[in-house]
């Protein structure tokens, strides 16, 4: 019961029940917060990904192919693609997950302090 | 009560800081914005917008500012601004009108017709007109005092007074039409 006097002096009783607010909507009100502050690092990352996955299956499409083309000269095919892929393809494999690990180190860092990182305004 | 610490440090950006201020005032908000804006569904999007943008904002607020009542003034102006859009839209009626003219027919919104079924006051404080639906939630249930609504909706003091007196006037008559 909230009692209190209104602008007229009478002492009113307002029974105003609570609506309860749905579990899902903290979460929603994070992920929306979350996504306003630094959703454009996260899609700039995304992005980054997705062009090192594309090098790389270039790279073990074109290895597929001289499999395909060296194959009459190699007694056992699998071995052939291992000899094909390419030492570049091995480092952007490497380059591609070390990428992504410190992304994930980055984000969680931004979560807990963003202004620790300058360059970034909240 | 959010500590003055935990104020600084979502100030600097930190997110665990800041939710544990969307934590303590998700719930009343909420409410409020539920009977504001008359849906579930809208009160979610505009309780989300609020947040965002205390997010936002929150590195420019003055350190001696109420940072409740400065949450609720961006929560009431998303608000307005959201049923202003709804309005111009035409897929809601905003009651500016009646405050300049308290005795038309059209007063009170609800008619016998709607066959609405009042359980107490809370269930008639949804069918009151927009404008005076957010005075009577601000000071009968979340305790702001006059300064602090006034503040919150721009409005003088004499001005809110008046909005709480016709709020009554018309919570009466509802309840009065449905045999309270």
């Amino acid at each position: 019961m909230n009692t209190r006097k209104g602008p007229d002096m009478i002492e009113t009783s307002f029974r105003i029940e609570d609506r309860e607010m749905p579990a899902h909507v903290h979460s929603k009100v994070m992920k929306r917060v979350f996504f306003a502050a630094y959703g454009k690092y996260l899609y700039a990352s995304a992005a980054v990904l997705v062009l090192n996955l594309a090098v790389l299956g270039k790279e073990v499409w074109r290895a597929l192919r001289e499999v395909d083309l060296t194959r009459a000269l190699h007694p056992a095919p699998q071995l052939s693609f291992v000899s094909a892929l390419s030492w570049d393809s091995i480092i952007a494999v490497i380059m591609s997950t070390l990428l992504c690990a410190a992304t994930a180190v980055v984000l969680t860092k931004i979560y807990r302090d963003a202004k620790a990182f300058g360059m970034f305004r909240a | 009560m959010i500590a003055a610490e935990t104020i600084e440090r979502a100030k600097k950006g930190d997110l665990f800081a800041f939710e544990e201020i969307v934590s303590e005032y998700e719930k009343p908000l909420w409410n409020y914005l539920v009977r504001l804006a008359g849906s579930r569904d809208d009160a979610e999007d505009l309780l989300q917008d609020t947040f965002v943008k205390v997010f936002k904002h929150l590195g420019s607020m003055d350190s001696k500012r109420n940072i409740k009542s400065w949450i609720y003034t961006i929560a009431t102006n998303t608000a307005y601004d959201f049923l202003r859009k709804k309005k111009r839209e035409g897929k809601v009626e905003l009651d500016e009108e009646h405050e300049t003219n308290p005795d038309s027919s059209s007063y009170y919104s609800v008619t016998v017709e709607d066959n609405l079924e009042i359980k107490d006051v809370s269930a008639a404080i949804d069918r009151l007109d927009e404008l005076y639906r957010g005075p009577i939630v601000l000071y009968y249930k979340d305790g702001f005092s006059y300064e602090e609504i006034a503040d919150m909706l721009s409005i003088p003091i004499n001005t809110l007074k008046t909005r709480l007196s016709r709020a009554k006037k018309q919570l009466a008559t509802l309840l009065t039409n449905y045999g309270y």
